[in-house]
């Protein structure tokens, strides 16, 4: 082997004395310093040259690869650890390593949401004071599920510690679980009707909760006086805060093989090499332009009769979304035309919103292993303050972000996917799921206090893909990892059996490639006489839709839930009768008498059930991700697959696959249908002249009008496109059917922003 | 040189017309994304439609941006033309819009729909020579009809492709 030049290897050496550490430099002064670099130079650290991926690529790829290796066996062994079903069996988790900014550097698998939201709970800190008070030194553990401080909602717990050499913080190491019990009101660790977060349980607000690698006492008393179920949180807390010391202990040794100034500059061209990544694929796979797309989750309350007086209404989250992709390959999402924040649960945070970007860019753009903050200097949001994407109340609600999340992210993987086609990427699109979740409260079947949501939510199915049919039973958007899981687990963990999970025939978006066939489950309830259940479906489908298709595609027909208090399930039980096998034959018992019950409900309304006891019956509909391409052109085979799996109907596949049998009758009964379409449709312009009149009046059901209304209260974006279509002088929409009333964003401290838009240049 | 260059068409056109078997799509998944993608889809395209207006840039699978006589148009896969390439195409087509549940029991079965048409309607654009369904929008009634993508295609062409622009805007 030849020697190595002499020169490279001075190069290597005056490149890491360069680089070695001032000691006396602040974390705040590191920060701004990084910040300033990249507003000057574009660059991360202001790198425009990487010296040491230069130097020597294979010993930089070994360095990358011994941190990777390292946080994702860290993450297995953290799975034995923890305690919640949430974690052990249902993949709720992830562990990060970070600069001493708070920048990352390596994620493993999981939930890949925090990848930035661990980042701006460690910038929170470090613009906060904390290191005057309560001050960051060796052994601290920091913990956060704070909104204000970058998490998304209570139940996704951070745990954070700082690492050291010798007196100077050079790594922060996190971990996230999400908490199935998080000490609501209501009782699952998701509040559905929480009016502000006065009730969505037990904030953790970026606070010093360990000392010395262990956790205060104090800390894990107020986890026990302040949850139904404590020995979850905490046992997770202790597998996240082994999980962070494993990584310390495997960084001393990478720093020992590497040196201190290797690892500290290695780890900046790192992340400069992520954002150089994320941009060459932009560019390699995408079509620059503007992308538009809405969505409307539908939220009704007003029926349910537990809720807040604040909370209790009905109405539309309605989000406007330009996606821009820049001729840089830079990308930019502008939700501009969005209502406002509200007294639910359902509002965004700038940390929300950017855990939400993070798991569309790291599922389908930032894949390859350098998933980092890399990325995020490539993108940007602007998300106006005081809408449903940035609530300005100091005192709002984001327990359930995620039914605000989930159609906004999954709309934008929609956009994506149209990028992709536009390039010629069919192979890469795909469209993602919306979530349904039962959560149950009360009493368990050990009589203990319990509330948790079922998270085999974490299996409902896909939306198509451009070259194949929505995964039955696929995992959700804000996890990749995420599993339906074991009945088995959610017997034992509340007190529930299933008499039913199963797939629902005929309960698919349309088109070329389906979404994903919906399933459901039906539980009876076990071992307790004091359960109530809470019932909901993302995007809160009230009504609404998910979003829209693909080039023709449709949305699934909806989420159904089902609740029976009082029945008589035990006596046919006993007499060996016929137990429903599904949610819409158990609508039919109840509504025949079959089933006989004090009280029940069966519908797509949010649901807050009465008291339930032992016998008692409770279910969902899982419904999947939207549809592709012209239901017309679905290949023959793929409907026969359906057939003899059971998916579809005969009946339902010849009304709207027009599938006949043989391949000549079946491009017969298409050829027929499509001539009916023409002959049942009429010219868009002729419709727009029908329609006009209404759209002038402003004809619309109230909870439509308050939509617009509470749009143009915020902005004249949606309005003016408004008026511009349907050539009016006047919007029609001023009652936003809401109290006119200000709020006060939250004083006296630091915490995440919007990015600022450029005014737009004068035509 | 020609082969594999023929070889990569083959697999592509096999893309467009959706004849890869699984195993070979989660090959081309994981390979690096090739820059010849671009114009072996557009070739593939250019080859399935009776016209012969170059494709300049697909919009969905039976919808594109062609050049005219060097002006940029969206044309459909059957021939119909619906305005110029940053016009509201939407507009151009037949449509029908589902705004009551017996208009969404024709595509829903009943047992499972629960969209309320009060808040929710279907607008499905048509193809107005084939018939064809060229997009679904679901939006409020007296939701403006919008497109939902405007190309850059001047940056695409120019700085990402690197060659001149075919059309003029």
């Amino acid at each position: 082997m030849a020697a190595k030049p002499m020169k490279k290897i001075a190069a290597k050496k005056s490149a890491a004395k360069k680089l070695a550490p001032s000691k006396k430099v602040t974390l705040l002064q590191k920060l701004d310093r990084s910040e300033a670099l990249f507003d000057t130079t574009g660059h991360y650290q202001g790198l425009k040259k990487m010296p040491l991926h230069a130097a020597d690529p294979l010993k930089f790829e070994a360095f990358h690869s011994r941190i990777m290796s390292t946080i994702i066996s860290v993450r297995d062994t953290m799975k034995y650890i923890a305690s919640s079903p949430a974690v052990r069996d249902f993949e709720e988790f992830v562990i990060g390593l970070y600069t001493p900014e708070g920048d990352a550097i390596a994620l493993s698998t999981g939930i890949m949401v925090h990848v930035h939201t661990l980042s701006e709970f460690i910038k929170f800190m470090i613009r906060n004071g904390y290191e005057d008070d309560p001050k960051i030194r060796p052994g601290d553990i920091f913990e956060n599920n704070e909104a204000w401080a970058g998490g998304v909602h209570t139940p996704d717990v951070m745990t954070c510690i700082p690492v050291f050499h010798g007196d100077e913080l050079i790594a922060w190491i996190g971990a996230v679980t999400h908490e199935l019990e998080s000490g609501t009101y209501e009782g699952p660790g998701m509040s559905v009707f929480a009016p502000d977060r006065y009730g969505e349980g037990l904030h953790i607000s970026a606070e010093k909760v360990g000392e010395d690698d262990h956790f205060r006492k104090d800390y894990l008393l107020r986890l026990k006086m302040n949850l139904r179920n404590s020995n979850w949180w905490s046992l997770d807390d202790k597998s996240k805060l082994s999980g962070c010391l494993m990584v310390r202990e495997a960084l001393g040794k990478i720093i020992d093989s590497y040196g201190l100034g290797y690892y500290q500059h290695g780890v900046q061209e790192l992340i400069e090499e992520g954002r150089r990544n994320f941009i060459k694929r932009v560019k390699t796979t995408m079509v620059p332009g503007t992308y538009r797309g809405v969505t409307l989750p539908v939220h009704k309350r007003s029926h349910v009769q537990y809720v807040h007086p604040l909370a209790k209404g009905d109405f539309i989250d309605f989000v406007y979304n330009e996606m821009t992709v820049t001729g840089e390959g830079h990308f930019e999402l502008d939700f501009e035309g969005s209502t406002g924040w509200s007294f639910h649960p359902f509002n965004c945070a700038v940390g929300p919103m950017n855990g939400g970007f993070w798991i569309t860019l790291t599922q389908l753009l930032s894949y390859d292993g350098r998933v980092n903050d890399g990325a995020y200097l490539a993108v940007k949001q602007y998300l106006p303050e005081g809408s449903i994407v940035n609530a300005n109340y100091a005192g709002a609600a984001t327990s359930l972000a995620w039914w605000t999340l989930i159609p906004i992210f999954a709309n934008v993987w929609r956009m994506i996917g149209m990028s992709w086609f536009a390039r010629g990427f069919v192979e890469e699109i795909v469209m993602s799921t919306p979530t349904c979740m039962a959560g149950v409260a009360g009493f368990d079947q050990y009589g203990n206090a319990t509330g948790y949501q079922n998270f085999e939510m974490a299996g409902e199915s896909f939306g198509a893909r451009g070259v194949a049919d929505g995964m039955d039973c696929g995992s959700p958007i804000w996890n990749s990892e995420g599993i339906q899981g074991d009945a088995e687990v959610w017997e034992m963990t509340g007190p529930n059996v299933y008499i039913n999970r199963s797939f629902t025939q005929d309960h698919h978006a349309l088109g070329k490639f389906r979404g994903g066939n919906a399933w459901e489950s039906l539980w009876l309830v076990k071992g307790s006489r004091l359960v109530n259940v809470t019932m909901t479906g993302s995007g809160a489908c009230n009504g609404g839709v998910f979003h829209k298709g693909m080039f023709g595609g449709y949305p699934a027909p909806g989420w159904k839930c089902l609740w029976a208090a009082g029945t008589n399930l035990k006596a046919i039980i006993d007499s060996d009768g016929k137990l429903p096998a599904n949610i819409n034959e158990a609508e039919a018992m109840l509504k025949d008498g079959r089933i006989t019950a004090k009280d029940w409900y069966c519908g797509p309304l949010n649901q807050w059930s009465p008291n339930l006891a032992d016998y008692d019956l409770f279910g969902v509909v899982y419904q999947g991700g939207c549809g592709y391409g012209d239901v017309l052109e679905r290949a023959p085979r793929m409907i026969e697959t359906d057939l003899a799996n059971q998916l579809v109907s005969r009946d339902y596949a010849r009304k709207v696959y027009g599938y006949a049998g043989s391949a000549q009758a079946t491009e017969k009964l298409r050829a027929k249908l499509r001539e009916q379409r023409l002959a049942e449709s009429m010219p868009a312009e002729e419709w727009w002249q029908q329609e006009r009149e209404r759209a002038r009046l402003g004809d619309v059901d109230p909870i439509v009008g308050h939509t617009y209304a509470r749009s143009a209260k915020l902005s004249n974006k949606l309005r003016d496109i408004y008026l511009k279509f349907w050539r009016l002088d006047e919007f029609p929409y001023r009652d936003t059917g809401e109290a006119d009333f200000t709020v006060t964003a939250p004083t006296g401290f630091y915490y995440p922003k919007s990015a600022v838009k450029k005014p737009k240049a004068a035509a | 040189m020609a082969e594999k260059d023929q070889a990569s068409q083959d697999i592509t056109r096999a893309l467009v017309n959706r004849e890869l078997a699984w195993p070979d799509l989660l090959k081309l998944m994981r390979q690096p994304k090739s820059p010849e993608r671009f114009d072996e889809t557009v070739k593939t395209f250019q080859e399935r439609v009776a016209w012969k207006e170059p494709i300049v840039l697909p919009l969905g699978e039976n919808l594109f941006v062609v050049n005219k006589r060097g002006r940029a148009i969206i044309k459909t896969t059957a021939g119909a033309e619906l305005g110029k390439w940053n016009e509201n195409w939407k507009m151009k087509c037949r449509i029908i819009v589902r705004r009551t549940r017996a208009d969404l029991e024709k595509i829903y079965p009943p047992e499972h729909l629960t969209i309320d048409t009060q808040l929710v309607e279907l607008r499905e654009f048509y193809c107005p020579q084939s018939g064809t369904l060229l997009d679904v929008d679901c939006v409020p009634p007296c939701y403006p009809v919008e497109i939902d993508f405007t190309p850059d295609l001047a940056a695409f062409y120019r700085d990402w492709l690197g060659r001149p622009l075919p059309v003029t805007l």
